[in-house]
């Protein structure tokens, strides 16, 4: 590929080009450009990765310092944020992803696949423990190393429990600005965080406690949801399209327009009530987004992911999407047509969804089934797709409890990551220790050694 | 009374209302098998009062106008017939007075095809989905939207109670350019 030209924004920008090389942009979307560059330090290839949504680069960073050191994460080295430019995160650099997998087609194994699942299921798992939903799961986002390492990516549009006391701020400002008033609440948002984290992580590894059961770990979830956390609002996301509606229905949205809308990312901005608690239902990739944002929820919880990772598995061993609509209700209609229909006996507490009331289907006498959409796939196959694919989020088996599938104890097993190394060439970059902040005016370079 | 309008689509002035649904045999509701939506609604007032075969309920819009009905199918279908069920005598203010059909494969290419102004209607509605040129007896599509346009006495919500999409009845006899009637015709009408 050609050099970049020297108009790219972040070719001028002297603070990163000190320190790396830009080669070439490895891919763009609605949110950010990806830049495959050199560290001029060691010549190790990372991605940079040039935010253009403020509150995007705000979550991605939030995300990947809460889960540094996550062996299926991908690693965030440094990122640079100046006021009046982009936010541009250091990320290692993967060499391919999942969607590149299933696009190259027949030539992966069972014990490959295995090997996948285990490790995308860790990744979520570990978000899950750390009450951040990704709410954007995908083939394209976990993307694969040369040596087989699954790490998950794109945080963007990922959502973190806080406790209710904090209140974000309004203009939502780089994090960890150097600056009194500033570090204060942001060190009462990581300790708010971080006693999250340490509650949920008591709960999940105390040893006296053992595992905690399905039923359990979303009573304690729902608890702590209404008695001390809440979900930060999405009200301040930065995309103001004047005619875009997020109604399931989408009548007079130019997103549902485009009929490829399976492989595109879109969040739009809250409609209604913005009141903290309040998430938007227009998020994540339509091909792999739950019936309760399909149908309008503001108030979903973890189990949206675990819905999307269902529809990935699916992908992962047919080869094909399982549900690729061409509309939110052409969405909706496909799911209906292989899961039968959706009601009170099916999905308690579905007539409250927003969109309920705006969308019906004809009866479904036949349902398709599962069976019906992965036919090459094996009993335990279609079994462990099953088990995320319910549209009573409830019912949804955790992350956690795929992990202890009979389907990954038995032959053909999850083949192991060859050479992979507990301490790998990064893992003094993953230790995040003091943030080294320099302030030049109006410009903010934050470094994580 | 049928004008051109600016738009190349049919404008018709429909008055009346039929307190009986009457529909030819050569035509099936095509309906149940298609995913409806609306732009909006009042709870309890959902689209599937649109499809409940309940004259005694009704749809109502909570949004501003135009108020959408949206019918999608999975495969293209043949439509000829809308029938909507609207009551001026209960309704009033919330009665459809101007209704617009259009149809395309989905949001992002929909053309109208018909524009319907309703006075002061009792009963079911009919709307033939036939064009100006008189081999044209139905659309070939994947969606079908109905638009109410605006409603009597100035409205802004909207009331229907029923709608019905008809087709025409699939060929028994596949391959076969039309349907033979006759008992007799039928049984000669392939090689043995």
């Amino acid at each position: 590929m050609d050099p970049p030209p020297k108009t790219w924004s972040i070719h001028m920008r002297s603070e990163i080009t000190a320190k790396y090389e830009v080669l070439n942009r490895v891919g763009s979307g609605a949110y950010a450009d990806v830049y495959r560059a050199i560290r001029l330090s060691d010549g190790a290839s990372v991605a940079l990765k040039e935010v253009h949504d403020s509150q995007s680069a705000s979550r991605e960073i939030e995300a990947l310092r809460l889960l540094k050191g996550s062996r299926n994460v991908v690693v965030l080295h440094e990122f640079f944020w100046r006021e009046d430019e982009d936010a541009v995160l250091v990320l290692e650099f993967l060499g391919t992803d999942l969607a590149a997998v299933i696009g190259e087609g027949d030539g992966v194994g069972v014990g490959e696949i295995k090997g996948w699942m285990v490790q995308a299921l860790s990744a979520v798992d570990e978000c899950h423990r750390n009450m951040i939903v990704h709410r954007d799961l995908k083939p394209s986002n976990f993307l694969v190393s040369d040596d087989g390492v699954l790490k998950l990516g794109d945080f963007g549009q990922a959502r973190i429990l806080v406790e209710s006391g904090f209140n974000a701020p309004q203009e939502n400002p780089p994090p960890y600005e150097d600056d009194t008033s500033n570090a204060e609440s942001s060190t009462q948002h990581s300790e708010s965080i971080s006693q999250l984290v340490n509650l949920n992580q008591t709960a999940y590894e105390n040893p006296n406690l053992g595992t905690l059961s399905h039923e359990e770990y979303f009573r304690v979830l729902d608890e702590m949801k209404t008695k001390s956390y809440s979900y930060d609002t999405d009200k301040d996301t930065n995309i103001y399209d004047g005619n875009t509606s997020c109604l399931a229905t989408c009548t007079t949205s130019d997103i549902d327009d485009d009929l490829c809308k399976g492989s595109f990312t879109y969040e739009a901005e809250e409609v209604g009530g913005n009141e903290l608690g309040c998430l938007t239902s227009c998020v994540g990739t339509r091909w792999f987004q739950a019936p309760e944002l399909l149908y309008g929820s503001t108030d979903y919880g973890l189990e949206v992911d675990l819905w999307s990772l269902g529809c990935v598995f699916a992908e992962l061993l047919t080869l094909k999407p399982l549900f690729p609509g061409t509309s939110d209700v052409d969405q909706l209609s496909r799911i209906v047509s292989v899961l039968g229909n959706i009601d009170e006996e099916t999905w308690p507490g579905c007539h409250k969804l927003p969109d309920y009331g705006s969308i019906s289907f004809g009866e479904v006498e036949n349902p398709s089934g599962l069976e019906a959409c992965m036919p090459n796939c094996t009993p335990d196959e279609v079994s462990l797709v099953k088990r995320l694919i319910f549209y009573d989020p409830a019912k949804r088996a955790t992350a956690m409890e795929l992990l202890q599938d009979k389907y990954f104890s038995e032959e053909p097993l999850p083949v192991p990551i060859s050479e992979y190394n507990e301490v790998d060439s990064d893992s003094a970059l993953e230790e995040f220790g003091t943030l080294n902040i320099t302030t030049t005016g109006s410009d903010l370079s934050i470094q994580i050694p | 009374m049928a004008a051109e309008s600016s738009e190349g689509e049919e404008e018709t002035k429909l008055s009346g209302g039929s307190l009986l649904l009457t529909v030819d045999d050569d035509l099936t509701e095509m309906g149940k098998k298609a995913a409806w939506s609306v732009s909006s609604c009042k709870p309890g007032n959902g689209v599937s009062s649109l499809r409940d075969d309940n004259l005694e309920t009704y749809w109502q819009s909570d949004g501003g106008q135009p108020h959408l009905v949206n019918i999608q199918f999975q495969k293209k279908v043949r439509l000829q017939l809308i029938v909507l069920y609207v009551d001026f005598k209960l309704d009033e203010s919330y009665t459809p007075s101007k209704v617009s059909i259009r149809a395309g494969d989905g949001f992002h290419n929909l053309k109208e095809i018909k524009t319907v102004e309703l006075v002061k209607p009792t009963g079911w509605v009919y709307l033939s989905l036939s064009g100006v040129d008189p081999r044209d007896t139905f659309v070939n599509t994947f969606m079908l939207q109905i638009a109410v346009l605006s409603n009597h006495l100035n409205g802004r919500d909207t009331h229907v109670r029923q709608i019905k999409v008809y087709g025409p009845r699939p060929n028994p006899i596949p391959h076969q350019p039309f349907q033979f009637t006759s008992r007799e015709f039928i049984t000669y009408s392939s090689i043995r």
